[in-house]
């Protein structure tokens, strides 16, 4: 009897210290991090947490082997490179659809997100953005016979796209009476457009390059400039608040375009410097 | 069958995705028995309070989708600074799962135990711990073990489920290939079959087991194997 | 995410599309159950009273059905029938696949039902000139659904969860909402509260709908 009610009050002692630890917890998680900052702590650690994507064709995907490679991977490898000396001193944390972006760099999950992250306004209101690497735009791909030609040619088409509210916004801005079919992650939708769930894929034009060349005469970009959905850019991801991280990042980046890294990544998955961001292409 | 062909470079691929699902479903299984126990020996020792929440747990864990089991581990966890690997997160996320329901089934083993055997065995100057670990769990896993089994089986399947959150088991991984050369009717057709070579032995075992270690009164409808 | 305070506003906000998923959910959930138990009573009579390659075909069936998961059906379904030409709706190719995975359940419940009529019901049916249609039909499947409810009530909360897969197929019930409302508002403490709620409620509301139904049927 006695035992039964020790076990009883053990019990609720250590609901109550559950319930305590519950409350305290986002004080001592805080407390934690708050005194390592960014680049000291990548430092100490002795490797650079990426968050990237392996849904995102060209940018970060598998290969045949099942490696994850990308002009994003290349991009995150060389930092860790010039960071740390060694490209392996990484560790890529792979986000399934693109929307665990932002809540991983805010929780500091991951240090930097190289994962075809477009700066939004909104975005930009709670991360920190390096300098740009690679413009781009969204922009629709059809099949190589289709007969779309303007953008207004797909009204009332079914088109697709990863699942995110602005991205659906984009598209009905250009686009009012698309029918946009969205899936989880931007693999999930190229496949339905390939299967003919859909008359069109929308991605942004720098992955679209890359599709283009990797299956020869079957898509093509629709290009119509009058009636241009999106222009943007890609920027590294940082939580906010890390100022010298921020600043590391932007003078690696400035250093990869002077040593040509930069433009040798552009050329290997795009096959052109054409989309190197502004800052890039004047003479220092 | 050129196609057939081009299936079998990425069989080691989808081998290392099998290794992920295992992995998952015998972390998950193994812990989850030892916790079912605790929390199943626990609820029959315990008073109403406790029993009373180990009842609503298992209410809410039987109610709800496992998705959203994972997802809590998943997204919420984070929001308080635990930060674990996907592989982590899925194997948490099962365990509590798979502890859960094994909680009931060590429950129903442990009452179908006669107690008197319990009485007997204190009587006879066991403790309450001795007597739950020496007399009436070992008669107990009589009736658990077609159960049991069929649970394991269950979680070898749930493991597909953590897909959905992009941790590279067996499913995610046949679905990477299907979207890179879009044999999805081939692919998933060896994923179906996979799956039925891994579950059937365990299945055909829990109704071996049922079958040998029948006790009188569970019907075929409680053993359907759910 | 610094010294959570609950924020509600956003779901809020977000109701109707709340509404109109769990409207979503509940019809794949009530579609897929009306077909499982439809071919899982068929698949159970079949074998009952067929022969020995139907009882082998119906064996083969609910063994495909119960030693795979049923994303591997969707994904079957919706990824893998294009490749012959058919393109099934998101919707059907998660209701298909739920009622045929949870039909091998059915049918080996529903087997266990019929095991528990009274064999003498049927004989006395057949000698008052019942052909064989309507003595299942009015004697024999009345009490060994009734026999298989609380086991089918089982199979019902199954489907009722598994609904949630059918998001991995872009359909638009609750669970792909939560990850959408996850990503747009962040607040994924008060949205996994309010789903978890929501299907709780489903699965719970269902059970007691369905012991009730138990209840006021006559018990033999």
């Amino acid at each position: 009897m006695d035992r039964r009610h020790m076990l009883t009050a053990f019990a609720g002692l250590g609901a109550g210290a559950a319930a305590l630890s519950g409350e305290m917890a986002p004080a001592l998680a805080q407390a934690a991090p708050a005194t390592q900052a960014g680049v000291k702590r990548i430092l100490d650690r002795g490797k650079l947490i990426v968050g990237t994507r392996s849904t995102t064709i060209g940018f970060g995907f598998k290969d045949a082997q099942g490696e994850l490679v990308g002009f994003d991977i290349d991009l995150a490898k060389s930092i860790a490179k010039g960071m740390l000396g060694d490209e392996k001193k990484i560790e890529f944390e792979i986000f399934p659809g693109g929307a665990e972006r932002v809540p991983a760099l805010t929780s500091g999950r991951v240090d930097i997100v190289v994962s075809q992250f477009s700066v939004f306004e909104s975005r930009a209101q709670v991360l920190d953005f390096s300098l740009p690497y690679c413009n781009s735009d969204f922009s629709a791909i059809v099949k190589a016979g289709s007969p779309y030609k303007k953008h207004s040619d797909l009204n009332d088409k079914v088109v697709t796209t990863r699942q995110a509210d602005e991205l659906k916004a984009l598209i009905l801005g250009a686009i009012p009476n698309a029918k946009v079919e969205m899936y989880p992650n931007f693999s999930d939708s190229f496949t339905a457009f390939r299967q003919g769930r859909a008359e069109a894929f929308f991605n942004d034009s720098a992955p679209a390059r890359y599709i283009i060349r990797e299956f020869p005469g079957q898509f093509r970009v629709i290009s119509d400039p009058d009636n241009g959905i999106d222009v943007n850019q890609y920027s590294i991801g940082i939580k906010q608040g890390e100022q010298i991280l921020l600043n590391y990042i932007n003078w690696a980046l400035v250093r990869m375009r002077l040593d040509g890294r930069l433009a040798g990544i552009h050329k290997r998955w795009l096959e052109s410097t054409d989309l190197m961001p502004g800052w890039a292409r004047t003479a220092l | 069958m050129q196609r057939i062909g081009s299936l079998v470079p990425l069989l080691p691929l989808l081998v290392k995705g099998i290794g992920v699902t295992l992995l998952l479903a015998g972390l998950s299984i193994g812990f989850g028995f030892v916790f079912g126990l605790l929390l199943g020996s626990l609820y029959a020792w315990c008073g109403r309070l406790v029993r009373s929440l180990l009842f609503l747990l298992v209410t809410i864990v039987r109610g709800v989708p496992v998705v959203v089991q994972v997802f809590a581990v998943f997204f919420v966890l984070p929001a308080y600074g635990i930060k674990f690997s996907a592989v982590t997160s899925a194997a948490i996320a099962l365990t509590l799962f798979a502890s859960f329901t094994i909680m009931e089934i060590v429950r129903g083993g442990i009452e179908a135990v006669p107690r008197a055997q319990f009485q007997a065995a204190l009587s006879l100057g066991f403790s309450n711990i001795g007597a739950m670990t020496t007399v009436v769990l070992p008669q107990a896993m009589r009736s658990m073990t077609p159960s049991l089994v069929n649970q394991a089986v269950f979680m070898v399947k749930a493991t597909s489920v953590v897909s959905l959150f992009g941790v590279t088991e067996f499913l995610y991984v046949a679905k990477e290939q299907i979207e890179r050369t879009l044999m999805g009717f081939e692919i998933m057709a060896i994923v179906w079959v996979a799956y039925t070579l891994i579950c059937y032995p365990l299945t055909a075992l829990g109704r071996w087991s049922e079958a040998r270690l029948k006790v009188r009164g569970q019907t075929a409808l409680a053993s359907a194997g759910l | 995410m610094d010294g959570y305070h609950f924020y509600f506003a956003p779901i809020w906000a977000a109701l109707p599309d709340i509404y109109e998923a769990t409207g979503v959910a509940a019809l794949v959930a009530v579609t897929s159950m009306a077909l499982a138990l439809a071919i899982g009573t068929m698949a159970a009579l079949a074998a009952e009273y067929g022969g020995h390659r139907v009882k082998v075909l119906v064996a083969v069936y609910v063994e495909a059905m119960r030693n795979s998961p049923s994303l591997v059906k969707m994904y079957f379904i919706f990824l893998g029938l294009p490749s012959l030409g058919l393109f099934p709706s998101p919707f059907w190719s998660g209701v298909i696949a739920l009622a045929l995975h949870n039909g091998g359940y059915v049918t080996e419940i529903v087997r266990g039902g019929l095991a528990a009529v009274n064999r003498t019901e049927v004989q006395a049916a057949a000698s008052l000139g019942f052909g064989w249609l309507d003595t299942q039909r009015s004697i024999v499947l009345p009490q060994a659904l009734r026999y298989a409810l609380p086991s089918l009530t089982n199979v019902g909360v199954e489907i009722i969860k598994d609904t949630s897969f059918t998001s991995a197929l872009a359909v638009k019930e609750l669970f792909y909402l939560m990850t959408a409302l996850v990503s747009s508002t962040l607040r994924s403490f008060e949205i996994l509260i309010v789903f978890a709620g929501i299907y709780f409620a489903m699965t719970t509301l269902f059970a007691v709908a369905m012991k009730l139904v138990e209840l006021r049927t006559p018990w033999r």
